[in-house]
Parts: C-alpha cells; structure tokens; sequence
C-alpha cells in the first residue's frame, strides 16, 4: 500500500510498504478514504519531537471502510464506514473507566513525553507520533 | 475501544474531524468553562483554533477574541464564526483584551497554539535549541487576558520545562487550568449527533483537497501558510 513517511526535517515521502495483515484477534483492517495533517504532524514535520525514525507512517486523523476484522471484533463488522479516533484505548482499565481515554494504560508500551516519571505507566498510544507513543503503526 | 460507525447521509468531510481536531476543540471549550454569555480569547487560529471557536459557539458564547497573526486565517474566523480578530505582531493581544473588556478580561483563554508559540525570539531560540522544552509567549498571554477567577484551556501540545511560566500571576488572580491530550472517545459520539442535526459543520474549514501522492505538497503549504491554507485532506 502507498503511504506518508518521515524521511528528515521537513521531508516526507510517499512510498510504498508493505500491507497491513491482522495480527491480534482484535485487529481491524481499514481502507482509508479520507485522512488530513493536523498541526501537531507539523511540530513532527520540523523536526521537533525526537524518537521518529526514518520511514515512520505519519498521519492521525483518518477515516474509512472495514475490510477485515479479527475474531474477537463485536462492535463493527465488515462494510462498515468508519472514523477513527487518533487516540488507542482499550475501554477498560483504570483510566478508561474514568473516561480518561488519552491516559489509558494499556496500550503503550513506550513512556510518551514525560520528564519526571518516577515509574507511572505510560498514557494512550496514538497513530503516528513516534516511538515514544507506540510507533504506530 | 474507538472506531465510529458514521451513517452513510454523511460525506466523508464532515466526519472526518471526529478522529481529532473537532472533540479537541470541543474538550479545549468544555475546559475553559465555557457556558451561555462566556467570553473567550482564543490564541491560534489554526484548525484546533476554528474548532474551539466553533464548539464555543455552540455552547453559547457571547464573545470570542481571537489571536493570529496570518490576516487570512483571521478573515476567515471573523467571517465564519464572528470573532473579534487580533493580530499580535500589530497589538499585543492580552492589553488590547483588557482594553476591551471593561479592564477585567475574559472569562477564560484557549491557547491553540502549543510550545512552538511565535512572539519571543528569545524563548524560540531556547526551544530550537533544545535548552527549553517550550516557548511560554502564549501561556504568558492567556494568563494576562484572562479575568481574576478565570479559566487557562491549554490543547496546545507542550512538552518538558517551559519558560517564563508566570505562575506568580496565574495564582494572584485564581485561575484554573485545564489541559492535556484529547479524550477522544468520550466525545465522538456527541458530536456525531451535533453533526447530523445541522449544529456543528467542522468541514468548511478545509481549504485544500489533493490525493494521498501530493502529501508533501500539502505538508508543505499547511507548514508555510501557502496558498491561504488552513486544512488540508487528502484521499487515495
């Protein structure tokens, strides 16, 4: 499939890679049909927030029909038109519960931006803003 | 826990903001306190600005300032959403505020901008330069505009120490600030409901559309504020 990666400050290429498979019994496949750069893919654009490497996908915000979905997948199906959110929340953990999504602890395994941690647990994975947030995808 | 169903009524423009900018405009304005007769200074009028002013609307908002300084984004804000538009490199934004506040200032700031903040050479020089995590130009501002017992609603993304953090001043008037990442979940189906009665249409802040190939492209101008850019989609 074709998509966005970060090459360097301020370079972007479409490239070919490879195609999604599905990896969990939870995965979905989606065809996008519509995404758009948001500011904050400008603040990685220029270069300013570390732990990109080159060929990262970027992009956040996006939208699209189901093609694939794995075993475990209730709420959509196959067919379905979607819109995603940027955030990656499991719905059912500490912070989720309190409808915190974006401080999610599950689904991270990176640390995010934080300075002083003193070992919490890191918040929500997003699509596409580095490894410090999952390297996703 | 994420993707939303969206029904087929509506085009992929109109939803397609649900997956960001348009519940971290809504979230930005639910924090900031805003209620029917609010006052608001927005600080950015980049697409998170729009939202916010949007959602603000929304939420019955009397007044709303807002903060720039591309005179196009400003056209374009006035235009949609009614605001009072303020350049900063003409007037400095907080005095012209309180100016025009009966020298009391607005019930509550939504800085839209984040730790690239424009406006202090000084405090850019630091953030290129890694000495600081980030520019405190616009939080100084929000809290100078805002009134004693207001609200700061910061969607702008900040990271690591920031300078010149006024907190002396934050505390002599009482403020409250809110921020952080966009719990996006929460709000999507709500405002999915706003879209389809006619309530919110995040989609005509888009002004440029091109396939998924010219990315770079739309990086580009999105970037340098090309070609009056404010938004741009992109499709296969």
């Amino acid at each position: 499939m074709r998509a966005l990666t970060y090459q360097g400050s301020h370079d972007v290429r479409v490239e070919t890679v490879p195609d999604p498979v599905l990896q969990a019994p939870d995965d979905v496949i989606l065809k996008i049909t519509a995404t758009a750069i948001c500011g904050s893919d400008l603040h990685l654009y220029r270069g300013k927030v570390p732990a990109m490497k080159s060929g990262d996908i970027l992009g956040h915000e996006f939208m699209g029909i189901v093609v694939d979905a794995g075993r475990e997948v209730t709420r959509i199906k196959k067919g379905d038109r979607v819109v995603v959110p940027f955030t990656i929340s499991c719905g059912d953990c500490f912070f989720c519960n309190k409808q915190l999504f974006s401080a999610c602890e599950t689904t991270n395994p990176n640390r995010g931006a934080i300075v002083n941690k003193k070992d919490i647990r890191p918040g929500a994975a997003m699509f596409g803003y580095t490894h410090l947030y999952g390297g996703i995808p | 826990m994420g993707p939303i169903k969206v029904p087929a009524v509506l085009s992929d423009e109109r939803v397609l903001f649900l997956s960001d900018i348009l519940p971290t405009g809504y979230q930005a304005a639910l924090n900031a306190g805003i209620g029917p007769g609010s006052s608001v200074v927005i600080f950015g009028a980049g697409p998170v600005g729009l939202m916010s002013a949007a959602c603000a609307r929304m939420l019955g908002a009397e007044r709303i300032f807002m903060v720039d300084h591309h005179d196009y984004r400003l056209a374009f804000a006035k235009e949609t959403y009614g605001v009072e538009p303020i350049n900063f490199d003409e007037v400095d934004p907080a005095e012209m505020i309180i100016q025009n506040t009966d020298f009391r200032g607005v019930d509550a700031a939504i800085d839209a901008i984040g730790f690239e903040a424009k406006g202090s050479a000084i405090e850019t020089a630091m953030t290129n330069l890694k000495l600081e995590g980030s520019s405190g130009k616009a939080l100084r501002q929000c809290i100078a505009a805002v009134r004693r017992g207001g609200a700061v609603s910061v969607p702008g993304v900040y990271a690591g120490f920031i300078h010149g953090f006024l907190f002396g001043d934050a505390f002599e008037k009482g403020l409250t600030f809110k921020m952080g990442q966009t719990h996006v979940q929460r709000f999507m189906p709500e405002l999915l409901g706003h879209i389809e009665s006619g309530k919110l249409h995040p989609e005509v802040i888009i002004s440029h559309r091109m396939p998924l190939a010219k990315a770079a492209t739309g990086y580009e101008i999105f970037d340098e504020k090309e070609d009056d850019c404010r938004k741009v989609v992109l499709t296969p």
